[in-house]
């Protein structure tokens, strides 16, 4: 057997023992790692173009979000109407 | 196994690693953990077009090398060739998840960069290599899924520094 099978087998008894408090502490720990990603953190022109795109997707989400509900409420009034 | 990857940097960087042929990021954080990471190649992705874009695009470095390196080791994980490592991972990965569920946490808050985190900290792996891609990290936060990946990538990541067993210069 490989060394990364051998590793994959130990991590998955590893993880089957972690307590819910470990697996707590490890996930806060690995989301404090994560907000210094040399990919994240990055250059300033990189995180401009990265919320812009961002900025995009929530306007076009807000957008699809209302047609619904005016779709929502438009069928509701047909409902009312007829009732 | 024998891997090929490609390292862009300033440089002032790049040629200071070809003079001393040491990796100097070696501390540095990302997807698959700490270690060196390198662009890789196969039929859908070309490792140093990607290294090219990372340098331009996301770096802005006005002077820039890329370097081409030989890994060569028995202590890998390979999360794109190897059924194997593959079937376990995503096994591991639903028990994470399960775990995850268990702390009262939602699931879209997942964080796969924990089982990284956890394989650094347990084991002596001397490099992981994966297909990524950087659109998932950022937009399921705000609630997006995406099916279509128009922008494969291999990322290697080296964690141990011996076992880079050649490396030069690129032309650009």
């Amino acid at each position: 057997m490989d060394y990364g099978t051998k590793a994959l087998d130990k991590l998955l008894k590893f993880v089957d023992k972690m307590s819910v408090e470990d697996y707590k502490r490890a996930y806060e720990e690995a989301l404090k790692d994560m907000s210094e990603f040399d990919s994240i953190k990055s250059t300033s022109s990189y995180n401009f173009v990265n919320s812009i795109n961002i900025d995009y997707l929530q306007i076009n989400y807000s957008i699809k979000a209302k047609e619904e509900n005016s779709y929502n409420d438009s069928s509701s009034n047909l409902i009312s109407s007829a009732a | 196994m024998r891997k090929i990857g490609y390292h862009s940097t300033s440089e002032e960087q790049g040629m200071k690693i070809l003079s001393q042929k040491i990796f100097f990021e070696s501390s540095e954080k990302n997807w698959l953990g700490k270690g060196i990471y390198f662009w890789g190649s196969s039929d859908i992705c070309n490792g140093f077009d990607e290294a090219q874009w990372w340098a331009v695009k996301y770096k802005k470095f006005t002077k820039y090398l890329i370097i081409e390196v030989e890994i060569d080791s028995n202590n890998f994980l390979d999360l794109i060739d190897n059924e194997e490592h593959k079937s376990k991972f995503g096994i591991i990965k639903d028990r994470f998840i399960e775990k995850h569920i268990e702390a009262g946490k939602n699931v879209q808050d997942f964080e796969e960069y924990l089982i990284f985190k956890i394989i650094d900290n347990e084991f002596d792996f001397d490099f992981i290599i994966a297909f990524t891609h950087g659109s998932d990290f950022r937009y399921r936060k705000i609630g997006f899924n995406f099916n279509v990946v128009t922008r494969p990538q291999i990322q290697i990541c080296v964690k141990k520094h011996n076992c880079i067993v050649a490396l030069k210069r690129m032309e650009i």
